[in-house]
C-alpha cells in the first residue's frame, strides 16, 4: 500500500515533465528554426557581423613604395608603376589602418612579362614579441602583362598598440619586365552591435 | 604672415565663390602606356568588391612564402612591458588628465610605424634594411623620415621609439610640424639609451600635446651608423582631430 501512494506523486512528475518537454520542443520548432530555414543561402555576407557592411580599401600606388635599402634602384614605369632597377631589396611602405579593422584581402596590381619569374607581395607586420610575421601573401602570375591577383581570405584584426604593419614586395628580378602599378587591401572596420530594451506587454 | 581662416575656398566658414576646374588640369604625365581595356570576367564582382554575394574559402591559409628569413636574435620588446606602462591605458596615474576632461578624450590609439618604412630626407644619405622592420643609416648625415597621419584635433601624448643600439652614442626621434609658414615645432623627442642592443624608451609627456589646426609634420631619426630605429608609436587620444602635415624623424 503504501508503495503505491508514493508512486502516484512519482507518475505525476513524470508526466508532466514530459507534458512541459513535448511544450518546449514545439515553442523551440515554431521560433529560431523557422528564422533559420528563412536565411540566405552561406555567402561573402555571413561572418560580418561586428564588422562594416561595406568593405574599406587602402589603395596604394606601387610607385609609392621604395626599397628597403639604398643598394637597391628603382624606377618609375609610368601610370604609377615602379620597377626594381638594380639590386636585390624588397620594395616597402608604411601601412597604416584603423584600429579594430579586420583585413580580408590584399589585391596586388602588376604588370609582368617574365616567363620565369613572378613578383610577390606581402602584409608584414613587425610585433611586440619580436620578429616579424607575413600575415598575407599573393603573387603576379603569367607573363602577359597587366593583371590583378587576390590573396586567400585572410580576417586578421588590426592592433596597433603591438604591431607596425608594412606593405612588402619582392620584384624577383630587375628591370621593367615586372613592374608593381597597386597593392590594395580591402579591410572592414570595426561596428558596433546596439540592442534595443525589450518591451513586454501586460 | 597672418593668414585668416574662413578667407580660402578650403577652410571653414568661407562663404565666396569657388572656383570648379573646366577640365583635367595639367596631367602628371603622358598616358602613352594606359593598361589594356579589362576582359568582361575582369570585371565581375571579386570576393575583395562590395556587392559579392559568392563563397568565400575562409579556411586558414597556407604556408606562405616568408618576406626575410628569421634572424638568430629577434628583438624581445615585451620584457620592457613587465609594468603598465604611462602610454598604455592600464597605466595606474595618467597624464592629461587633470587639465581637460577625461570625458572629451578617448583611450589610447596608436600609430605604430615601422623603422623600415622612413627614408631620408635627402639622397645624400644612403639606408640599410637591418631585419626585423629595423633600418639604419649606411652612409650621409640626413635625417629619416615619414608623414605621421594623425586625425584632426587629435592629442598626442607620447612617442615611443624602439631601437637597437650598441653604440656609445645614442639616437634621436621626434615628433615635428612644419608650419606652411616657414617654421617648424619639435612636439615631442625621445632618444635611444645605453648600448646593449635592442631597446625602447618613452617621451616625456609633451607640454602642448594638440595639434595645431595648421601646417604639422613629425619625424623620427636614427642617428650613429651603429643605431637601427626599428620603430615609432605615437599615442594619440581623439575625439576629433586636425588635417595638416605631420612627420616623423629620426
Amino acid at each position: 500500500m503504501n508503495t503505491r501512494r508514493r508512486s502516484k506523486p512519482l507518475v505525476t512528475l513524470a508526466l508532466a515533465l514530459v507534458a512541459l518537454l513535448t511544450l518546449a520542443g514545439a515553442a523551440a520548432a515554431s521560433g529560431p528554426q523557422q528564422t533559420e530555414q528563412a536565411a540566405p543561402p552561406p555567402a561573402s555576407g555571413d561572418s560580418n557581423r561586428g564588422f562594416s557592411f561595406n568593405f574599406h580599401y587602402e589603395y596604394v600606388s606601387g610607385s609609392a613604395l621604395r626599397p628597403r635599402d639604398s643598394s637597391s634602384g628603382w624606377d618609375y614605369s609610368g601610370t604609377g608603376c615602379v620597377s626594381r632597377s638594380s639590386g636585390s631589396e624588397l620594395f616597402n611602405i608604411n601601412l597604416s589602418l584603423p584600429e579594430g579593422s579586420r583585413i580580408d584581402y590584399l589585391r596586388i596590381y602588376y604588370y609582368d612579362t617574365s616567363g620565369s619569374n613572378d613578383s610577390r607581395a606581402w602584409i608584414t607586420t613587425y610585433n611586440a614579441s619580436g620578429g616579424y610575421s607575413d600575415i598575407t601573401t599573393v603573387t603576379s602570375t603569367g607573363s602577359g602583362g597587366y593583371g590583378t591577383r587576390l590573396s586567400s581570405y585572410l580576417g586578421h584584426i588590426v592592433d596597433n598598440a603591438s604591431n607596425s604593419y608594412v606593405l612588402n614586395w619582392n620584384a624577383n628580378q630587375n628591370g621593367s619586365g615586372m613592374r608593381l602599378c597597386g597593392l590594395r587591401v580591402a579591410y572592414r572596420t570595426p561596428t558596433q552591435d546596439l540592442f534595443l530594451p525589450l518591451i513586454a506587454k501586460g | 604672415m597672418t593668414d585668416v581662416l574662413g578667407d580660402d575656398a578650403d577652410e571653414d566658414g568661407y562663404t565666396g565663390a569657388v572656383n570648379t576646374a573646366a577640365a583635367v588640369l595639367e596631367p602628371s604625365e603622358v598616358a602613352a602606356s594606359q593598361p589594356a581595356e579589362a576582359s568582361a570576367d575582369a570585371l565581375a564582382l571579386q570576393p575583395d568588391d562590395n556587392g559579392y554575394r559568392g563563397p568565400v574559402d575562409r579556411a586558414a591559409q597556407a604556408d606562405i612564402a616568408p618576406s626575410e628569413m628569421q634572424p638568430a636574435e629577434a628583438p624581445d620588446w615585451e620584457q620592457f612591458f613587465a609594468e603598465p606602462q604611462p602610454d598604455q591605458d592600464s597605466y595606474a596615474n595618467p597624464l592629461g588628465l587633470d587639465d581637460r576632461s577625461p570625458d572629451d578624450w578617448s583611450s589610447f590609439r596608436y600609430l605604430n610605424v615601422a623603422g623600415a618604412t622612413l627614408r631620408p630626407r635627402d639622397s645624400s644619405s644612403g639606408w640599410d634594411y637591418s631585419g626585423t622592420g629595423c633600418v639604419s643609416r649606411s652612409s650621409g648625415s640626413e635625417l629619416i623620415n615619414i608623414h605621421l597621419p594623425i586625425p584632426d584635433g587629435s592629442r598626442i601624448d607620447y612617442l615611443r621609439i624602439y631601437y637597437y643600439d650598441s653604440s656609445s652614442s645614442d639616437s634621436r626621434a621626434w615628433v615635428t610640424n612644419y608650419n606652411s609658414s616657414g617654421g617648424y615645432t619639435d612636439v615631442t623627442t625621445v632618444t635611444s639609451s645605453g648600448s646593449s642592443g635592442y631597446g625602447t624608451q618613452l617621451s616625456a609627456y609633451p607640454a602642448t600635446s594638440s595639434i595645431p589646426r595648421r601646417d604639422p609634420m613629425c619625424s623620427t631619426g636614427a642617428r650613429p651608423r651603429t643605431a637601427a630605429a626599428c620603430g615609432c608609436a605615437d599615442c594619440v587620444s581623439p575625439t576629433g582631430c586636425p588635417s595638416d602635415a605631420h612627420d616623423a624623424e629620426t
